[in-house]
This record gives C-alpha cells, structure tokens and sequence, in this order.
C-alpha cells in the first residue's frame, strides 16, 4: 500500500523557535539528516514521531502535520481574523 | 548543482570499485589459465587491487557508508532502519542471483571454483548492501 504525502510546518516551527536541525534532531531522538527529510517532506514519519515532535513545539498533532497543503500562516491569521 | 555532482561523483566511485574487483578477479583467473606470473601481470593486479582499495575507502569509507550499514538497528532511527532494511532486501536479491549466475557459468564451463573468485564473492555479499544505499539513496 502506498502511503500518503505528508505534509507539515516543521522548518517553518523550527525557524520560528531558532533551534537548529541538530537539537531538534537530539530532542525528538533521531538523526539529524531525517529532520531534513522531514522538512523537505520525502519521509513521513511514524505517529511516534510525530507525537514526539508535536510535543517539542507544544502543539497538537494536526497543526504540525496534515494530508492535504498547509495554508501560508499569514493566510491561517487572516481567517481567524474573519 | 553540488549535491548532483555529488552524488554522480558516488555512482561513479561504486562502478570503479566494482570493476576493479571484477578486474582482479579476472586477471588472477587468466593467470591460473596461463600458470605462468608475467611483470605486466604483477602490474596489472597490483594496479587493480590499488584502485579497489583507494575507491573502497572514498566511497564507503568518506561517505559513512560502511559505518552505518554496519551500526547496530537498536543505534538507528526509523528512517534509517527503513533505509538500510531496504537495501538489505535488495542487496540479497541482486547477490543471489550474480552469485547463482556465476556458479552457473562455472558449472557450464567445468571451470573449478577459485579461492579468489570465492574471496571477491564475499567481499561483494559484504559491500552490496552499502552500494545499494548509496546508489538507490546517496
């Protein structure tokens, strides 16, 4: 069975938090080069993982990942503005 | 640009090593046919293992290739483990079929097995898995 695109806001949440892809790598428990290619969306991750980098930027789980592409923030803004 | 130069830069490496090992496997099969060491045969073999051994450490030993097919599952993160379970499996299909073709040659040509032939069969059994990484992932 093929497996979905992922999509999610990682660089955008780890740029934000001005972390690095090492310490992120190191809290979430992986390599650093899998952060790049969970950035560059070529890996989904397991929903461990995915938990576990939810938790390191204090959010829920849908607002990292989702199926479908992510709406520019500043686009996210002005709908809760509306 | 860099990283596709890179990566051609490693497939070329992979097909440098495996001819020269291919390369020492058939000049020491020519020697046993001829039974007889020639300098230009000294040279060539000398030439062919030199080569082997110089791309055998640029591509799997510079690249980290070698040290993570060989890292334990439990020091591995998910993607990795993906990645190296993949290679393993496609590594396995690639050595048994090479390593049942050759046989099959040997047994057509009533040609007996050589130490050599079985010393490079191992070697290639050891650095398929890294070649697979590096060519199917870079």
């Amino acid at each position: 069975m093929d497996s979905r695109k992922l999509y999610n806001r990682i660089a955008l949440l780890r740029s934000e938090r001005g972390i690095s892809r090492k310490e992120l790598a190191d809290k979430i428990g992986v390599n650093f080069q899998t952060v790049g290619y969970l950035e560059r969306e070529e890996y989904n991750p397991s929903l461990d993982l995915a938990f576990r980098i939810s938790e390191v930027f204090g959010l829920p789980v849908e607002y990292i990942f989702s199926t479908s592409p992510m709406k520019p923030m500043s686009q996210e803004l002005f709908d809760l503005k509306k | 640009m860099k990283q596709n130069e890179k990566k051609s830069g490693i497939k070329t490496g992979l097909i440098i090593n495996f001819l020269s090992l291919i390369s020492t496997v058939v000049l020491f099969e020519y020697y046993r046919y001829i039974d007889d060491w020639n300098l230009l045969l000294i040279i060539a073999v000398s030439s062919a293992l030199f080569v082997f051994l110089i791309s055998f450490y640029l591509v799997y030993g510079r690249t980290g290739a070698w040290r993570q097919t060989h890292r334990p599952f439990s020091k591995l993160d998910e993607r990795e483990a993906g990645v190296i379970y993949e290679s393993l499996r496609i590594a396995y299909s690639v050595f048994a079929i090479l390593s049942l073709s050759i046989l099959l040659v040997y047994a057509v040509g009533l040609w007996p097995v050589s130490i050599i032939l079985f010393a490079a069969m191992l070697i290639i059994a050891h650095i398929m898995p890294a070649s697979v990484m590096l060519w199917k992932y870079n």
